[in-house]
């Protein structure tokens, strides 16, 4: 594996979709199988280097791996790109989700496929180099990039209200995004004033103290954005119709990373930026999380469409995400980041097996459901496990996450730890009431109906894997991420207290 | 004297000569079109090769150097490429477009002395040769009624600016020693210059005509003048800022700029919301780009020149290139450029509207195209240098344009077909959105030669 190291293994794995996107620009349209084929391939590969660099990183090493750094445009940005224990399991999540996503909508798109496996190709590499990203400039170039593929893969592949979640998707995170972009500007100038040095450097705007007002409307700026994304209430109403207007590789795609692109964006830039902003803006944030919580479960309870049921539930578990990297402590944030790869698993799971359903029902309407556990036995025995791994049984991923976030909570207040524990009684119900209404009691009539094909389990197979791995043997990722939580806690802990020091002058 | 100084103007001069005396002896005018063509490209080449690096004074008036040469050249790359999109058009089009070869050289002719020069009195000269032939070819539509409208518009607008212009240079070259502004009545002048540039450059509030122009005029013409006087225009108006503010604008200009720029911003993208028609979109869009690019002149002598040509050269290849788009939305000798004339576009040709598409996420500020580095460099200069605000509304109004400039594309990627035989590009259109297409992205991801060439274009300005 020493090979790994020398190579420019990063810009190599975030820059195999664009190539496959690019080459498939000039494939003919009307061979679909070798596009998805070939879209396939691609993605497979851009797996493949990413677990080779899970396998690589060194686990006794705190700080950025594989890191980096060539002048791009001058005056600062550079393309500079590194990973670390947070940002690692969200690139390998990453790689794995793109590939499932394919072959999740390889029957279930048949219009304008070229152009389908393109954009998808291109979200990737956009949500890759998020993740990977440690120059702000850059971090904001492909945090935009995102934003025109998804665009199109909602706005043209979706149901019938498309054009207006589309529209709404891309206005509510333009608004973050360009709030975030004059954040970085005001920033990126004072760091000029202080330094005379030109730098969108991440580690260079680190050693950057700020007054703790400039701090406070800096960080709104950043807090905007990334709350947007995540998404935290009350800026949360994109999400529902987003979500559900979506095809499914698109709801896969958005609960699987995109939504972990504002819980990470928080914990590796806003909160070691501008500690002394967290610290003033911290309660409002946890209560703000724990209202999602409860919030997201009440209206998972009342929906009547399974899709948007689903979509709640991710804004309720989300809010765990949140509540957990705002206790600030080492069980806490780690319980976070996990919680982060197992609710891309799990709600990633639940849209697909959603997607499936729809392909073979044509609702999504959990009363015109049901029984359909005679029918289709293996998809039922996906939905249990990961309705089970959403709901947080021992054993199983989601466990893991929520009980170490509940444990971090716990350290800070008893009472949030409490009601957010209540959250999970919620997720239980809401979700195990859906499985009956859809899966058991009376069957409706519809004959026909096909259980999985050997490709749809093939896309199970590695989610479910996953969701037993972290849950019974959680300490391949802790192992990799343990110091690097650390030392971000510190980082945040202790300009906190050099802030207060200015202050006292 | 050196003679190379008029080699520019000659060889200008001389190609329109040529076309006007086969003009008549050709039957069929696309001919025509590709003799202008290949003219352009000899007299550019004769121009890159003579110039160089070198600054070439000639005291009757003449000033070339790096900022001239670089504005000589982009002016001939703006010609040629309308001329590449308006070959194809002028041939589908019912009406006959005679005249419409040499009045565009003779646009070009007019932009290359307004940038070869110091003298006031010759910029105007300039000037006035690129506004009349301007007015001419925005009424050059013989068979459409509101193509008339349009040119005695535009030139019963434009008559007025140049009024103000001229009596605002009247007033500074009356006052000042060189290009020393001494006294509060050259400052009025340099005010009264700023009025009449800002009409020409359709800055609110003295934007009133630009809708109907654009919408009126034929799409070639339309392109043209979003280009030509605009980068054209923007330039001179730096040079002589610069030369007689020499880095240090007064308050009194200042306080303008910010407010006419935040008006064009705000009235801009708010008018573009409520537009049906594409070419009326776009022309409140460029009012709003506008003035983006005048907060770079906020910051003269602070770096805001640099940043400001590279707006514009960003400018020439993604709003051309948006223009230049709807030239193919041509049929039966007319054009159709409503936003439902779109729908289902990008089954009947996939190209055209994946350019359009890439030039209008690319106005509105999206990576990795130019537009977002144009619009970062130009907004982050304007926070350090403390304007904060209205980078504010910079950035709320790039917010609010987002939604306008994605509205084509649900029409054409997100409806269902309708308007068989709309959108159909030639060759040679494709080419030129090729370029511009190209330009776009180049700029987006490796815009350091571009701004290699800005740099030393304005290594006089220091």
């Amino acid at each position: 594996m020493e090979i790994i190291r020398e190579l420019p293994v990063i810009s190599l794995t975030i820059f195999t979709p664009l190539a496959g996107a690019v080459i498939l620009l000039f494939l003919r349209g009307e061979r679909k199988n070798l596009i998805r084929g070939f879209s396939l391939l691609i993605s497979i590969l851009t797996l493949i280097f990413s677990i080779a660099i899970f396998i690589s990183f060194e686990r006794g090493k705190s700080g950025f791996q594989f890191l980096e750094k060539k002048d791009w445009l001058g005056m600062g940005i550079n393309w500079s790109v590194g990973l670390d224990g947070i940002s690692l399991p969200l690139f390998l999540l990453t790689s794995l989700i793109f590939p499932i996503c394919i072959l999740a909508s390889w029957s279930q798109i048949e219009n304008k496929v070229k152009e389908f496996h393109i954009f998808l190709l291109l979200t990737e590499t956009a949500i890759l180099g998020v993740f990977a990203s440690l120059n702000l400039f850059l971090f904001y170039v492909f945090w935009e990039g995102m934003l025109i593929p998804m665009y199109f893969i909602i706005g043209v592949w979706g149901s019938s209200e498309r054009i207006y979640a589309t529209i709404k998707f891309v206005l509510f995170t333009m608004v973050g995004s360009l709030m975030m972009l004059l954040s970085f500007f005001v920033l990126y100038s004072y760091y000029f004033k202080a330094s005379g040095i030109y730098s969108f450097e991440f580690s260079d705007l680190l050693s950057l103290s700020l007054s703790p007002k400039i701090q406070l409307w800096l960080f709104l700026g950043f807090f905007l954005s990334f709350a947007i994304k995540v998404p935290m209430i009350p800026f949360h109403t994109w999400l529902p119709d987003a979500h559900t207007e979506a095809p499914t590789a698109g709801s896969v795609i958005l609960a699987g990373v995109l939504l972990k692109m504002g819980a990470y964006g928080l914990i590796r830039f806003a909160f070691p930026l501008f500690p002394s902003a967290l610290e003033q803006m911290r309660t409002p944030m946890i209560y703000l999380s724990i209202s999602a919580i409860i919030y997201g479960g009440l209206m998972a309870l009342a929906q009547k469409d399974l899709k948007r049921l689903v979509a709640y539930s991710s804004i309720s578990h989300m809010g765990f995400i949140t509540l957990g990297l705002l206790t600030l402590n080492d069980i806490g944030v780690q319980g976070a980041v996990i919680q982060m790869v197992n609710h891309g698993l799990s709600t990633g799971g639940l849209f697909l097996i959603v997607g499936a359903i729809y392909e073979r029902t044509h609702t999504r309407i959990m009363r015109e459901m049901g029984g359909l556990s005679k029918k289709l036995p293996i998809l039922s025995a996906f939905f249990v496990i990961i309705m089970l791994s959403s709901i947080g049984l021992p054993g199983l991923n989601g466990f893991v996450g929520e009980f170490l976030i509940i444990a971090g909570t716990f350290k800070i207040n008893i009472t949030y730890s409490a009601i957010s524990a209540f959250g999970i009684v919620l997720s239980a119900a809401y979700l195990l009431w859906a499985f009956q209404r859809v899966m058991q009691g009376k069957a409706k009539e519809g004959n026909g109906i096909r259980d999985l094909r050997i490709r749809e389990i093939l896309y199970f197979i590695p989610i479910i894997l996953l969701i037993f791995w972290i849950g019974l043997y959680p300490k391949t990722f802790f192992a990799k991420m343990e110091k690097d939580v650390k030392g971000t806690i510190e980082v945040i802990k202790s300009k906190k207290s050099f802030d207060f020091k200015e202050l006292l002058k | 004297m050196n003679p190379i100084v008029f080699v520019p103007i000659a060889s200008v001069t001389l190609s329109i000569l040529i076309i006007l005396i086969l003009d008549p002896l050709l039957k069929r005018k696309e001919i025509l079109g590709y003799i202008s063509i290949l003219l352009v490209i000899f007299s550019v080449s004769i121009c890159i090769y003579l110039l160089g690096d070198r600054k070439i004074i000639y005291e009757g008036g003449i000033f070339l150097d790096n900022f001239s040469n670089y504005l000589i050249v982009i002016s001939f790359f703006i010609v040629f490429l309308i001329l590449l999109i308006s070959i194809n058009y002028t041939s589908n089009h019912s009406s006959s477009f005679d005249g419409f070869y040499p009045l565009l050289l003779f646009a070009l002719s007019g932009m290359i002395i307004m940038v070869s020069s110091l003298n006031l009195l010759i910029i105007f000269l300039g000037l006035e040769i690129l506004s009349i032939s301007s007015y001419a070819l925005s009424a050059i539509d013989k068979k459409n009624i509101f193509s008339a409208e349009a040119g005695t518009k535009y030139f019963l607008l434009g008559a007025l600016s140049s009024a103000f212009l001229i009596f605002g240079i009247a007033l500074v070259l009356s006052t000042s020693k060189g290009f020393t502004l001494s006294t509060s009545t050259s400052i009025l002048g340099m005010a009264l210059i700023l009025v009449g540039f800002s009409f020409k450059l359709s800055l609110v509030p003295f934007h009133a005509w630009t809708p109907d122009v654009y919408e009126g005029s034929p799409v070639p013409s339309t392109t043209f003048f979003s280009l030509g006087p605009k980068i054209a225009g923007f330039a001179v108006l730096l040079r002589i800022f610069d030369l007689y503010f020499s880095g240090k604008l007064p308050s009194f200009i200042t306080n303008s700029l910010w407010i006419i720029s935040a008006l064009s911003m705000i009235l801009g993208n708010f008018s573009a919301l409520r537009q049906r028609n594409i070419k009326r979109m776009l022309a409140y869009s460029s009012i709003a780009h506008s003035g983006y690019i005048l907060m770079g002149f906020l910051s003269i002598g602070k770096g805001g020149e640099k940043w400001v040509l590279f707006y514009l050269l960003s400018y020439l290849f993604i709003n051309g290139g948006a223009f230049a788009s709807l030239t193919a939305l041509i049929k039966d000798g007319k054009e159709y450029v409503e936003l439902e004339n779109l729908s289902g576009l990008s089954k009947r040709s996939p190209w055209l509207s994946a350019f359009l598409s890439l030039f209008l996420i690319s106005l509105a500020g999206f990576p990795p195209t130019a537009g977002l580095l144009a619009k970062f460099y130009i907004f982050s200069n304007a926070i350090q240098n403390g304007y904060f605000w209205l980078t504010f509304i910079a950035i709320i109004t790039t917010l609010i344009s987002v939604y306008y400039y994605l509205r084509p594309i649900v029409f054409m990627y997100m409806r269902e077909e309708e308007g068989e035989g709309i959108g159909i590009p030639g060759f040679l259109t494709i080419l030129a959105l090729f370029i511009f297409a190209l330009g776009a992205l180049h700029l987006g991801i490796f815009p350091k030669q571009a701004l290699y060439f800005i740099l030393k274009a304005i290594g006089y300005l220091g």
